[in-house]
């Protein structure tokens, strides 16, 4: 039995209220999570051809924090990558740790992948560029998926070898952060979006659909289904050298697929097959 | 080391709501349509990025793609001219 001197002397630890925390409705963050899952697939389909071992990159959740609690990946392959939201106050960041990076440029060279000791050594020139460019190109589709959630235009992307100099955000500000990670290979292959917390409000004020109280999962999927997607047609691809492509000069002329086997694509994916018959005055797509 | 890389042929791209992309089914028939006076145009895209635009014409049966803009001699991720050239028209053909 506790006496009240025995209570008194324990040590209750005080949790200081966090009044620059966001304030999140839960169809907010259910919406906000299904977008960065829908990311995930798309990054995975993507890089199809080059992720070893048919693994997939996985959207493991969203949580808040804020800045320096953010546990920063410091071996020389980690890819750290700034960005805004433009005309928006909302900043982010991606970093992929070394191991990721490592992974990724081991699959784009069809070398295997890095020995456990090989996540801390830096990359070359080559594998630098090319784990610059999937990165690159993994914030690309990020930014599409964005516009088409209408939480605007990913902008003023630059590179950054150290996050803390990065002058992005104050230490206690709270971060909406977003994990991803590649399981069951044994390493550490996650991915971290940061952004400022008041993004996901941000989502609200874009939505103009109300999300009623009664059926949730309804009115996000009426809300999805209306949103709109940029559709290709795409007439066909090829292989090519990057120092062929490098040599294109304008007047240069190439002969393209006959556009038998088209398709229909967004965000790079082939939703429906198609033919395309090129005419004089148009074209003239026939869904298959 | 000779890298490669895949390279897309677009013809156009559209900004469409999921519902109506979900229920495009076979038979039915978009048209693109450049504007009046102008080729008809491709974008040349590779890992994301619009490396050129062409004029696509038909020669000899071929289709033929002519380099009007080469952007990797601007250098690498400059966005190109968009081809809004398209509309759609559902379920025309003999279904």
């Amino acid at each position: 039995m506790s006496t009240t001197a025995a209570i008194a002397s324990v040590e209750t630890p005080i949790r200081k209220y966090e009044l620059g925390r966001p304030i999140i409705r839960r169809e907010q963050r259910l919406t906000f999570e299904a977008i960065h899952r829908a990311i995930a697939q798309t990054w995975s389909e993507s890089m199809a051809d080059f992720l070893q071992g048919n693994v997939k990159l996985q959207f493991e959740g969203l949580d808040f924090g804020a800045f320096s609690s953010v546990a920063v990946d410091e071996s020389p392959s980690a890819q750290i990558v700034l960005f805004s939201i433009a005309s928006t106050p909302i900043n982010g960041f991606m970093m992929l740790s070394g191991a990721l990076a490592q992974f990724l440029v081991g699959g784009r060279l069809a070398m295997g992948s890095a020995p456990e000791d090989q996540s801390a050594t830096r990359f070359t020139r080559i594998e630098g560029a090319i784990a610059r460019e999937t990165t690159r190109s993994m914030l690309g589709r990020l930014g599409e998926a964005y516009a088409v959630a209408g939480l605007g235009a990913v902008a003023n992307i630059r590179e950054c070898d150290d996050l803390a100099d990065s002058f992005l955000f104050e230490p206690d500000e709270s971060l909406a952060l977003l994990r991803f990670r590649i399981s069951g290979t044994g390493k550490d292959l996650s991915l971290l979006i940061a952004l400022s917390g008041s993004i996901v409000a941000a989502l609200a004020e874009h939505q103009p659909t109300v999300v009623t109280d009664g059926d949730t999962r309804a009115a996000i999927i009426d809300v999805v289904r209306r949103l709109p997607i940029e559709v290709e047609v795409v007439l066909g691809s090829w292989r090519a050298s990057i120092a062929e492509l490098m040599r294109l000069q304008v007047g240069d002329r190439i002969v393209l697929p006959d556009g038998e086997d088209a398709w229909l694509a967004a965000r790079s994916i082939r939703i429906r097959p198609a033919s395309i018959e090129i005419r004089a005055s148009g074209a003239t797509i026939d869904i298959l | 080391m000779m890298f490669t890389t895949v390279v897309d042929a677009v013809l156009a791209r559209a900004k469409m709501p999921l519902e109506v992309v979900a229920a495009l089914s076979p038979n039915d028939r978009l048209e693109v349509e450049p504007p009046a006076g102008s080729h008809l145009l491709v974008q040349l895209i590779a890992e994301g990025q619009i490396i050129a635009l062409a004029s696509v014409e038909v020669v000899d049966g071929l289709l033929i793609a002519t380099i009007v803009e080469n952007h990797l001699s601007n250098g690498p991720g400059l966005a190109g001219r968009r081809i809004d050239q398209w509309k759609r028209n559902k379920a025309m053909t003999t279904a």
